[in-house]
């Protein structure tokens, strides 16, 4: 398949990479040469220099052959003008765009079918407010991946020395989680992905994922020694664009938050679009103020300022004075790993999330990746059980499943009931299924996944 | 530095020439020839030799980086100049180990220059060997590994690049083993034509498939003494001229022309600056040489054919150019320095590079007349970026050096004042002969054994455009 990058900016750079590696012909278009130069050295993909906006340099990229484009170039026209010049010169089926101005939310119907024909509108700032959402809904998470349109989610917590579920042996742990239920998909230890089995210990510091019901997750929760009530009282620092959605989506929620900016004229908009938000004015952040506001007695402090070193240092001094989940928007790539090393609970890097996005939407619904730490080797997959696969019809412990690869949940067909699986669930055809695997045993799974012609 | 992976990929590309090492050996086979043991020998050398590196260094993890890029291809091109020797050595024509080395680099790095004084007492498997490493190091063993092996599907266009001639690679598809596979696609289907075009002149298959091999590398080595010379056949002559052009010229223009956009060659500003030096080099030669051809059209035949063979590294002959007046001796010697056009199998400096480094001086005679000039130096329509010009004008600098250096080095073996340099010119240009006691009638038999190691290194250096030998053998390249 031929897919065609605007710009390779951070989004555009992981894109590619994701895409070339998985086997596609990718086109790179840039306009700055030293950005064009560094993709070209280390991607295998065509780099061609120029603007997107610019028909010339679109052609060059093989825009009449391209079936997939992705305009992630820094301006929002120049998106819009290439996604436009697409449209006009050739034919192609997916077009994804990447646009931050809220000028154009207005117009949204320019988006449409009959104009620029955009078949997903991705924004920076609100997938990463939405995505913070999200972890909000689950307290103390850092990481929250949604399948199975949001039914199944699997919460990433960090492990603490006090959890009842830590340094012991994990099939003792499942005897005793009588009537809950819990199953570890994936620990992540030191950067390295481990699918746990029985004997397999959880240790302090991992960060785990853990397979919850939207609807039923309090019993896990408690069980792993995890607050189970969603958060209802928020600082937020920083009233960006992020802050401000993020704002506005929980004052909906009937959340109560408190939004600190440094900037007055800021700070007079931001209480003027807001309505029960209450909107703080501070130059710093600072225990004075924190104690003041009563940080410990919160249930999570968010970092969404445009200074990247400050929601770093902030979050950190919420954290130091007890606030029991900080959340810290990052935009330096290198520094994300390293941030919730230091102790932050999770970070949020609106690139990351916005590449997330992008695969999740070129993937159909199918697989999921895991992209919103450090680069994890691991995907998760949603696949409907064929009738004719090696996955139906005998106990999940008779399939022949590869190391690094695990059943995190099913969907039984027509209930719509999430059921988590033991070694002697039987899944059946037209069930949903969804798997955490290891990158590497991926083609081991299709094949599992795949239907046998000679089955009969 | 991660040698590990380097030597486990250096182990790979040996398995990979000591497949190719078979064909001589069938060659041997059919024709029962006493060289059969020798290559034999060979195939298995290399190709154990090979294994056991892989198997070594099987667990070894981590990127090619490209300060691993460059190690790597430096150290493929000195193995398979080691291993390709075997067969020359171990069946006895070739006396010392040195000499087999001298011929293989020789061989691989396009030069065709040859110690070899009876070339046709060679059975003909080391004959075919002679011309198959040839063609296999014209469009590059690496790039050859790029296409056909899945091994190398890492890191970007370091190696690529590290062994591709001209100052950057033009990606002919997304994928830089597609564009490996189009380049060598293409390299093969011109190299059938012109066996075909050969063989239906009064040529065997034999020597036709041996030509074809070397005109399409710009090699220039034959298995005749006489090289195309001795043919004695105005057809065969043309058909040289053409295709020795054809592979002095960008292969991407070819790949683009095959795919029906023949204007690219016109559009193409080096193409044209190619075309123009070639032209403008026959004209002198045939005005400065007009007693000693009977005829225009003798003239033209053996000019033409003498001026495409040393503009694009080829080598052939087919007139003792050493015997014209000193005039075109030096527009020849001039000429050896051009060489053919970047993304070629030719060597030298690369029409490019020269044309831009006279764009580049011409700017500073503008500045000067006009201090606020704002000069941008293009290529056709296309600016050229600094970081190009840089690397443009370090390459001269470095070329110029190591010219002067080895120059001076032959001198103090004893050769004379014309053979020192113009034997430099001729193995850095990978072109083959020189002048005077190394001229197209003459070979480098007599040259001392120090000599044949310098003159290596230079073949060496040449193919591989000076920077990536240069940088394994620099000193901040091994430190951390």
């Amino acid at each position: 398949m031929n897919v065609l990058v605007i710009g390779a900016g951070d989004v555009g750079f992981m894109i590619s990479r994701r895409l070339s590696e998985e086997g596609m012909n990718v086109f790179v278009v840039e306009k700055d040469e030293a950005k064009a130069s560094k993709i070209s050295q280390m991607l295998d993909v065509k780099v061609v220099l120029g603007s997107g906006a610019s028909l010339k340099t679109l052609k060059e990229a093989g825009l009449e052959h391209t079936e997939m484009l992705i305009a992630v170039a820094d301006l929002d026209e120049v998106n819009l003008v290439a996604s436009f010049i697409a449209g006009a010169f050739a034919n192609i089926p997916t077009k994804i765009v990447r646009i931050r101005g809220q000028e154009y939310n207005v117009a949204k119907k320019i988006f449409q079918k009959d104009y620029l024909d955009i078949d997903f509108i991705i924004n920076p700032e609100q997938e990463a407010a939405s995505t913070i959402d999200l972890l909000l809904e689950i307290p103390g998470s850092l990481d929250v991946i949604q399948v199975a349109d949001g039914r199944v989610q699997l919460g990433g917590f960090k492990m603490g020395n006090g959890s009842p579920v830590v340094n012991r042996p994990l099939k003792d742990v499942t005897a005793e989680a009588v009537g809950v239920n819990f199953l570890i998909a994936s620990i992540l230890r030191h950067d390295k992905l481990l699918i746990p089995r029985g004997k397999d210990h959880i240790l302090p510091g991992d960060r785990v994922y853990v397979v919850l019901d939207k609807d039923n997750n309090k019993d896990v929760l408690s069980f792993m020694g995890l607050r189970e009530k969603p958060a209802h009282n928020v600082m937020i620092y920083g009233g960006s664009i992020t802050g401000e959605m993020l704002a506005r989506r929980l004052e909906r929620k009937g959340i109560n938050v408190k939004l600190i900016e440094p900037d007055e004229g800021r700070c007079i908009i931001l209480s003027e679009t807001l309505s029960r938000t209450t909107v703080l004015n501070s130059p710093t952040v600072d225990k004075e103020m924190l104690s003041s506001e009563r940080i410990s007695d919160m249930d999570a402090f968010i970092t969404t300022s445009d200074d990247e070193e400050a929601n770093i240092l902030s979050a950190l001094l919420a954290k130091r004075m007890g606030n029991p989940h900080v959340i810290a928007l990052v935009n330096n790539m290198d520094y994300v790993s390293l941030v919730s090393d230091i102790g932050v609970d999770a970070v949020i890097n609106p690139r990351i999330v916005a590449v997330s996005r992008i695969l999740q939407f070129i993937r159909k619904g199918k697989i999921f990746s895991i992209t919103s730490l450090s680069d994890i080797d691991a995907e998760v997959i949603e696949v409907e059980a064929m009738e004719t696969s090696d996955l139906v019809d005998r106990p999940i412990k008779n399939i022949n499943w590869p190391n690094g690869a695990i059943i995190a949940g099913i969907i039984r067909r027509g209930q719509g009931r999430v059921i988590f699986p033991s070694g002697s669930t039987v899944i059946d055809p037209g069930d949903r299924v969804v798997i955490f695997a290891n990158k590497r045993v991926i083609p081991k799974i299709e094949k599992i996944l795949s239907v046998k012609p000679d089955y009969f | 530095m991660n040698i590990r992976v380097v030597l486990n990929f250096v182990g790979r590309g040996l398995v990979f020439i000591g497949i190719f090492m078979c064909l001589p050996v069938l060659a041997s086979l059919y024709y029962k020839e006493d060289d059969l043991f020798a290559l034999l020998t060979g195939v298995l050398v290399c190709t154990a030799s090979g294994i056991v590196l892989v198997f070594l260094f099987h667990g070894a993890k981590g990127d090619l980086r490209h300060r691993e890029g460059f190690l790597f291809v430096t150290l493929s091109w000195v193995a398979a100049g080691f291993m390709g020797a075997i067969p020359f050595r171990v069946s006895g024509y070739f006396t010392t180990y040195m000499d087999a080395l001298f011929e293989t680099i020789s061989g691989f790095t396009t030069t065709g220059a040859s110690i070899l004084i009876d070339i046709e007492m060679l059975p003909h498997g080391l004959l075919l060997w002679r011309s198959l490493i040839q063609w296999l190091g014209g469009m590059g063993i690496i790039v050859l590994s790029i296409a056909v092996l899945p091994f190398l599907g890492v890191g970007g266009m370091q190696i690529f690049n590290a062994e591709a001639p001209g100052p950057a690679v033009d990606k002919l598809a997304p994928r830089m083993s597609a564009t490996a596979k189009l380049l060598w696609g293409t390299y093969l289907g011109i190299t059938m034509l012109e066996i075909a075009l050969l063989w239906a002149g009064p040529m065997n298959l034999f020597d036709a498939t041996c030509h074809a091999f070397t005109t399409m590398a710009t090699g220039g080595f034959s298995p005749c003494n006489a090289s195309i010379g001795g043919y004695g056949s105005a057809y065969i002559d043309t058909v040289i001229t053409i295709f020795m052009l054809i592979a002095g010229a960008n292969f991407a223009l070819h790949y683009a022309a095959i795919r029906g956009d023949v204007g690219r060659y016109i559009k193409n500003a080096e193409f044209r600056w190619y075309i123009g030096i070639f032209i403008i080099g026959c004209v002198i030669i045939m005005w400065s040489t007009r007693h000693i051809f009977s005829s225009l059209g003798e003239s033209i035949r053996y000019v033409t054919f003498q001026v495409a063979s040393i503009l694009t590294t080829t080598g052939f002959a087919t007139y003792d150019y050493v015997k014209w007046p000193i005039a075109p001796q030096i527009i020849l010697l001039l000429l050896m320095i051009v060489g053919g056009c970047a993304g070629s199998t030719g060597g030298g400096m690369k029409v490019m590079r020269i044309v831009l480094l006279i764009k580049y001086a011409h700017r500073e005679i503008l500045k000067l007349v006009h201090p606020n000039a704002v000069v941008t130096i293009k290529l056709g329509r296309n600016p050229v970026s600094a970081d190009v010009l840089r690397a443009v004008v370090g390459f001269s600098i470095f070329y110029m050096l190591i010219f002067v250096a080895a120059s001076v080095a032959m001198g103090l073996l004893g050769l004379d004042f014309e053979t020192s340099l113009s034997s430099v010119v001729a193995c850095m240009s990978n072109i083959g002969p020189g002048l005077a006691h190394v001229g197209p009638a003459t070979n480098y038999a007599q040259v001392p054994y120090i000599g044949k190691a310098i003159l290596t290194f230079c073949m060496l250096v040449g193919r591989l455009e000076i920077y990536t030998v240069l940088v394994v053998l620099s000193p901040a390249f091994w430190r951390a």
